[in-house]
């Protein structure tokens, strides 16, 4: 426990200042309103950071609970994000501050995962008495919102709450999780993310607000905690996803200066020229971080209706030899190659992607969707938009709540971003996004690729 | 149910072809109707305000069995007396152990509970109040069951999108309906819905019971011969017996009751009506069936109806939020309506074809049966079906139907291994029960594995918000020092929400 082990509070605590000592003023300031308690004559203190994709999130809310039981040994925390995926990402980021598995735990809903700070079990009558005494006792518990009637029931009166990923946590999700929670009297909820990224998937439009957008809608002068400095993408990539923000009417982020110049070079990758078709070699040229090809001229490149999603195989066919073209031409020097991933907002075209993948005998890439691809970060991202006609239709990435999958997928990207769409679809038809995505300053624009 | 109200059947919308084959954007309301199950038609006969409560609330289990309660036995009653009485039938016929008294029957009922974690008071008191007065009343029949080849199989899922009902001009009507049937007894013809409630001195079967059992009947009937199992094709179960068992007598059901067929329209409509009617909640007030001097004993909503909401004057702000949670009621509702509902529609109209190639279902044959594993010979595609989604991740397990989609024995397994066309799965240990193993051990059955999405936590969201709705506290300074009533209060009332304290790190450094 904690309390027990005092070289190891210290460690934390000297990780945490360590870490806090590097933060700016917003990074600081979210810290601080994490920390805050709801207690204060007529007010509620709700702290809401606002995260926008690198801006550390996940970094901040981990370390303000480093902070919270370094000075609180004896109190609790529940950690809470919507996937488990991100479930799993902060309970790396508390362990990589010095935690270890007695002091922080992740409970899952999968019985078969156990061990390494995880235990698996769908109903409490499981759990054995060694491991209710391991959940009691565990300082801080990491866990997905479904799972927090079951997690409240092993932590303290007046624990700490910290919800991670907010987009993806709509209002209905939100209240029932305080309702669950009601019993513990929490001392405050801590929102952490980006209220333009992906909601969940739903059929339903009054379902797609997330609950920083709700609060902001029912308190106007509400104005959450801002995260301005990205640590994550090129400047270049950050102009593409500061024109997307601004399409969103949201504020502009700024590139830190250690990732200003972060490309596949500076990564570690050499660039093996002469590897690299021709065809290609302007796309995957390392200095044009973010390239934006026209995929018009393509065989084969009209869209193509697969129940109710969509394909198109030519975008497909050149998305994959993209692939197989970075992958040939970036090499470390350990002789690791780099592997792209593709995105795509439509799952028959992941589907084709990872069709035409397999035929390689090695492998080259991944592919997965846009939705997928949410909270994940990848040096070398392709994009493949689909929609190819010549009305102008794009379906749900025209729709206000989805729009964001655009955003989301160009966000991922470290070093190196190519976007594929038809320009004849996407720009023409006044849809802003792609209008100000084309505009990005520093992108290289591909309008005809000579195959 | 109000016995005034008129009885205007509703002409049941289903799913369009291209909704049917997932061809249209699934997105705001629903174009079809909702396919309920046996229990849901029962709780809306039971009372309009119940099936409000069940399909907006997330509120489970209308009707329960009071003594149960009384006794504090603290977890499902019904299961353990339906599971045991399966578990002892099983061991009869298939281990040839003849049951002729009852100390052979406890000893029995000793070792099915003991890896079950079931505490001595509470074993003692389903042995007492609810096992020993059925088996004393069986023990022939339990004695005989050795002689017999009988045929027996629990816990029977039934579907139908087309059950059939009579109206009052004399015409008909169809709605679509699901459910299980907890015995069906071949070679006895009878069909037997066992209920752990009923009193020794009652002469009516428990509350609508009768009309459940009813219900099940029309559907079973009501499947086409070509779409039940193979151990099912050549019997007619129109002149089976329908039969509610209780622990102290058998009740048997008049199948030409007309008044199943008024009580069935009735409950159709209000079913209809909570999703598609904006003054519902208003019109289930109206129509309940009880009122807080005259409740109804056994309805497991009384709490919900009934709770302590008029007494708790905090948080203030209680009307605002309940105005605002009532939209997501609707719109987590509709959420299952185009997935749950929509999946039952397509599992019951479409052909086993159609919802292969749809990659809804995997087809296959069993091929054995041993402890907790199952092992299922898929056909044609059926194996990408299963890979597909296990590769994508989109699921932990899946769920099998030893049978077809419209009639079998459902049990869940995780997948363990694939090989060839053949897939292993373990079975989740909580859904293993002896019934099962009777149906399997049928020769060679038809299987259909499909995967499931957790839709119960939907429910669970709609319940939670159901209960921060009606939670409140009493007391002044309780109030004030609640988080949760101070958060309710700032968001829907007067009090204010800052993102930040009053500066620097506030945090308690001592508690």
């Amino acid at each position: 426990m904690i309390r027990t082990d005092k070289n190891r509070i210290r460690e934390i605590r000297d990780n945490v200042d360590q870490l806090i000592s590097k933060f700016d003023t917003r990074q600081r300031r979210a810290v601080n309103a994490t920390l805050d308690e709801w207690n204060s004559a007529d007010d509620f203190v709700l702290p809401i950071i606002d995260g926008p994709p690198g801006t550390g999130k996940t970094t901040v809310a981990t370390a303000a609970v480093a902070q919270y039981l370094s000075e609180n040994p004896r109190n609790h925390v529940l950690y809470m994000c919507y996937t488990n995926f991100a479930a799993e990402q902060a309970m790396r980021k508390l362990l990589e501050l010095g935690f270890d598995y007695t002091q922080v735990v992740r409970i899952s809903s999968n019985p078969s995962e156990q061990g390494d700070g995880v235990i698996g079990f769908r109903n409490e009558d499981e759990l054995s008495n060694r491991q209710r005494t391991y959940l009691n006792n565990t300082p801080v518990l990491v866990c997905t919102l479904h799972r927090a009637g079951i997690a409240s029931r092993f932590r303290r009166d007046g624990a700490r709450v910290v919800i991670d990923e907010f987009s993806q946590v709509n209002v209905p999700i939100f209240f029932a999780t305080v309702s669950r929670l009601r019993r513990l009297n929490p001392r405050n909820f801590a929102l952490f993310g980006d209220p333009y990224q992906l909601p969940i998937v739903t059929t339903q439009p009054l379902l797609y607000q997330n609950i920083c957008s709700y609060i902001r809608g029912r308190v106007p002068q509400y104005d959450p905690i801002g995260l301005i400095t990205q640590y994550r993408m090129h400047e270049t990539i950050c102009s593409a996803v500061n024109q997307l923000r601004r399409a969103l009417g949201t504020y502009e982020i700024r590139t830190a200066d250690r990732v200003k110049n972060q490309d596949l070079t500076s990564l570690g990758y050499r660039w093996i020229r002469t590897n690299t078709s021709p065809i290609f070699e302007e796309i995957i040229d390392p200095q044009y971080p973010v390239v934006i090809v026209n995929t018009d001229y393509l065989l084969n490149s009209n869209e193509v209706r697969m129940s109710t999603s969509w394909v198109n195989p030519g975008e497909a066919r050149i998305a994959v030899r993209l692939a197989e073209a970075f992958n040939r031409s970036f090499i470390k020097d350990s002789g690791e190659r780099l592997k792209p991933i593709i995105l795509s907002p439509y799952s028959a075209q992941v589907y084709e992607i990872r069709r035409l993948l397999q035929s390689y005998s090695e492998n080259i890439g991944e592919c997965t969707t846009i939705y997928r691809a949410q909270g994940r970060e990848y040096l070398c991202v392709i994009i493949s938009f689909v929609r190819n006609n010549p009305y102008g239709f794009i379906g749900f990435l025209a729709e206000p709540q989805l729009r964001a999958q655009t955003y989301v997928a160009c966000s991922r990207a470290q070093a190196k971003l190519v976007i594929l769409m038809s320009f004849r679809t996407f720009l023409n038809a006044e849809h802003l996004d792609f209008d100000y995505l084309y505009r990005t300053p520093g992108a290289k624009i591909i309008d005809h690729l000579n195959l | 149910m109000s016995s005034t109200l008129p009885i205007i059947p509703i002409r049941w919308r289903r799913p369009d072809e291209n909704t049917l084959y997932e061809n249209v954007y699934k997105h705001g309301t629903p174009n079809f109707h909702p396919f309920p199950t046996v229990t849901d038609v029962v709780c809306a006969a039971h009372c309009p305000l119940a099936i409000l409560h069940s399909l907006l609330h997330g509120q489970r289990e209308p009707l329960t069995e009071t003594r149960a309660q009384h006794l504090r036995l603290g977890y499902k009653i019904g299961n353990i007396f339906h599971d045991f009485i399966a578990h002892l039938k099983t061991r009869a016929l298939l281990d040839n152990i003849r049951f002729t008294d009852m100390s052979q029957i406890r000893r029995e009922f000793e070792d099915f509970t003991r890896y079950r974690g079931i505490n001595d008071r509470a074993k003692r008191n389903v042995w007492e109040y609810y096992l020993r007065p059925w088996c004393e009343r069986k023990l022939d029949e339990l004695g005989n069951l050795i002689s017999s080849s009988s045929r027996i199989f629990f816990e029977v899922q039934v579907g139908n999108a087309y059950v059939s009902f009579r109206t009052p001009s004399g015409g008909s009507v169809s709605y679509p309906l699901l459910g299980r049937i907890d015995e069906v007894d071949i070679d006895n013809r009878k069909i037997i819905e066992r209920t752990s409630m009923g009193l020794p001195n009652e002469t009516d079967p428990p509350r609508l019971k009768d009309f459940q059992i009813w219900l099940l009947w029309k559907t079973l009937i009501g499947i086409p011969r070509s779409r039940l199992p193979s151990f099912f094709r050549g019997i007619n179960f129109r002149n089976f017996e329908l039969v509610v068992e209780t622990p102290y007598r058998d009740f048997y059901v008049d199948k030409d009751d007309y008044r199943y067929e008024t009580l069935t329209h009735q409950a159709y409509t209000w079913i209809h009506d909570v999703f598609f009617e904006r003054r519902v909640y208003h019109e289930a007030y109206l129509n309940r069936s009880c009122t807080y001097s005259n409740q109804i004993e056994n309805c497991g909503f009384r709490l919900a109806c009934y709770g302590r909401r008029g007494r708790r004057p905090y948080r203030e702000a209680r009307d605002e939020m309940r105005r605002e949670f009532r939209a997501f009621y609707l719109h987590l509702a509709y959420e299952l309506l185009w997935s749950q509902h929509l999946f039952r529609y397509q599992l019951t109209m479409l052909s086993e074809d159609e919802l292969e190639n749809l990659g809804r279902i995997a087809l296959g044959r069993v091929i054995s049966y041993q402890n907790d594993r199952i092992e299922i010979r898929l056909e044609r595609t059926g194996m990408n079906n299963l890979l597909s989604k296990r590769e994508s991740g989109e699921i932990g397990g899946y769920s099998i139907v030893v049978g077809t989609p419209l009639c079998g024995v459902k049990i869940f397994g995780y997948p363990e291994s694939f090989y060839q066309d053949r897939v292993v799965l373990r079975l989740r240990q909580d859904f293993i029960t002896p019934s099962e193993t009777a149906t399997l051990l049928v020769t060679d059955p038809e299987a259909v594995a499909f995967t499931e999405e957790p839709w119960f936590l939907v429910e669970n969201i709609q319940r939670n918000l159901f209960s921060l709705e009606t939670w409140g506290k009493i007391k002044d300074d309780t109030a004030e020092n609640d988080p949760t009533v101070r958060f309710i209060e700032a968001l829907f009332g007067t009090r204010r929400v800052r993102p930040e304290g009053g500066g620097g790190s506030t945090h308690d450094t001592n508690r």
